[in-house]
């Protein structure tokens, strides 16, 4: 089984980039509005975001259990024609090897630029996002143990809810992120925006035209500031709203890919 | 000199060239030496050290400070700071690059050294065991193991098998090394001419990959793709650590060529092969009378 998934990753980058983009591509998440996650929902914001600034079409494809369907057990996962790929940087590097990529005419030093702020928005708010909701009690209690468990009938949803904050909480102390306070992990999310902010200053995208790093930004910031139901997550919404540049920046694209009302979140 | 009491630095020794084993005892080291910071630097070997220090750990009047991010944060507060003159786009820049080397290759020193089976059990653990006192090197390679296979598990929970996980190791590696060799460019530093903090961190997780004799290479013949990260390597060494000595000094070379030649013949199993070989043929042909004596 593993081999072959390490086999199937190889073929993709061989043979996928023979084949056009297909009619029927499909991207499968978890239902929005009752189970998705503060992260996952970010995930999967950031790739539509991203497929819509490449200009290809696909379908997104609720399912309940899409987490244990996806070839990396992440959310999302797109399925096109024979090939099935997860995660942002799966799907980037798949609609690259098919001709289409948003950052080509980027030089050397703004991939690798690139490439750092991205992994910083994935090791800072992406994993404030889970520490919010898997180890914040208020949050978990409310929002994140009952979408979780929604899918689930009733015993087994406690146990599955226990089983995966379980491998949350440590994923989150091998990052040494889980004996930190509330207090702290805003902090570090703040100085994230604040570099963030600082890299944006005065431009519409980060590298004048739009990229996955863009995607990505968006992606977190429209989850975070639409969510607001628990005092913690308000916070981090508070935190984000503070850096115009980034709020205006996540509009921007919301007006401009998305195409849907963002009045939302600036109300 | 009453300021070099003040400051006490501990840390695991350094050996093959390297000025600390541990990637987090390099960083201290190396932060130390760019700040000017007048410590004293002291080293794990002993049973008393042992027992009341953590590995990297600073000592400032009862201020004990057990982890880099830690010892920056309590340098910063006393006015040690090497990232002053960087504009707010560059500061920007630092974070990134910082959160990319320590979350791309920090997973991947950590599986060489620790989760690598060839390199675990003859060069990490054998140079730990012998390098820390009695009950720590046991208790220090047990902790470390325990905390890699935990990091590896968080990052590929679906992959149990260790050469898919190699894999997965290199090849991100490998995309990250890239970006790093183009960033820094023909640049001395990464921005600039003065190091600053992505230089230490970036330092200490290339050093150890490219100066640490592993019994398994792959890593080694990487580096040859990015000339300019090797003489960076090179460069902060000139310049900040110039008294490190290259020889090994817990793993003597005999032993190392022992068990490199493990897979070879020797010379004298083969003599003896063709010596019995030789008369077995020889006695065959005299026996059937094709040699008449």
């Amino acid at each position: 089984m593993l081999n072959t998934m390490a086999l199937i990753d190889r073929v993709q980058l061989e043979l996928g980039a023979q084949e056009p983009w297909p009619k029927d591509a499909k991207l499968y998440q978890p239902y929005e509005v009752e189970q998705i996650l503060l992260s996952d929902n970010a995930n999967c914001l950031a790739v539509q975001a991203f497929l819509k600034m490449c200009n290809l079409d696909f379908v997104v494809e609720p399912r309940a259990n899409a987490e244990a369907m996806s070839p990396s057990g992440k959310v999302p996962f797109l399925k096109a024609g024979a090939f099935v790929v997860s995660e942002l940087e799966g799907i980037v590097s798949f609609v690259n090897n098919k001709g289409i990529s948003l950052t080509e005419k980027f030089d050397q030093e703004a991939k690798s630029d690139m490439r750092a702020y991205m992994s910083l928005v994935h090791n800072v708010i992406e994993v404030a996002e889970l520490y919010i909701s898997w180890v914040d009690k208020e949050t978990y209690n409310e929002v994140t143990s009952v979408r979780n468990g929604s899918i689930y009938p009733w015993p087994l949803n406690h146990i599955q809810n226990r089983a995966k904050r379980n491998q949350v909480i440590k994923k989150l102390k091998v990052l040494q992120w889980y004996k930190k306070s509330t207090k702290e992990v805003l902090e570090e999310v703040e100085n994230c925006c604040q570099a963030l902010s600082d890299r944006l200053e005065g431009k519409e995208y980060f590298f004048g035209t739009s990229c996955e790093l863009d995607a990505l930004l968006y992606g977190h910031v429209h989850t975070v500031l639409t969510n607001t139901k628990t005092v913690a997550m308000k916070k981090l919404a508070d935190v984000i709203k503070k850096f115009n540049i980034i709020t205006e920046h996540c509009r921007r694209i919301d007006e401009q890919f998305m195409r849907r009302s963002s009045c939302v979140y600036f109300g | 000199m009453t300021e070099t009491d003040k400051f006490q630095l501990y840390v695991f020794e350094g050996d093959c060239g390297l000025v600390s084993f541990d990637p987090e005892c390099i960083q201290s080291i190396l932060l130390a030496k760019l700040a000017k910071l007048p410590v004293k630097i002291n080293l794990l070997n002993s049973i008393r050290k042992c027992a009341r220090y953590t590995a990297p750990s600073l000592i400032n009047k009862k201020v004990v400070s057990t982890n880099y991010s830690e010892i920056v944060s309590y340098l910063r507060t006393k006015n040690y700071n090497i990232d002053q003159s960087l504009s707010p786009k560059q500061c920007s820049e630092m974070l990134a690059l910082t959160t990319l080397a320590n979350s791309k290759l920090r997973p991947v020193v950590d599986f060489f050294f620790w989760m690598d089976a060839r390199n675990s059990e003859d060069f990490t653990t054998m140079w730990y065991m012998r390098a820390l006192p009695l009950p720590f090197n046991f208790m220090h390679t047990r902790r470390e193991k325990n905390k890699v296979a935990d990091l590896m598990e968080a990052l590929y929970p679906n992959d149990t098998n260790v050469e898919i996980i190699k894999n997965f190791m290199i090849k991100s590696a490998t995309q990250c090394l890239t970006s790093f060799s183009s960033r820094l460019g023909k640049q001395d530093y990464f921005f600039g001419s003065t190091p600053t903090t992505v230089d230490i961190i970036v330092y200490s997780y290339i050093a150890p990959l490219i100066k640490l004799p592993f019994p398994s290479s792959e890593f080694k013949n990487l580096f040859n793709l990015w000339p300019n990260l090797t003489m960076f390597v090179k460069r902060i060494d000139a310049k900040y650590l110039p008294d490190v000595s290259v020889e090994s000094k817990y793993l003597k070379k005999d032993e190392k060529i022992k068990s490199v030649n493990d897979d070879d013949v020797s010379y004298t199993a083969i003599a003896i092969i063709i010596l019995s070989a030789a008369s077995i043929i020889f006695g065959f042909a005299v026996n059937r009378g094709f040699i008449q004596t």
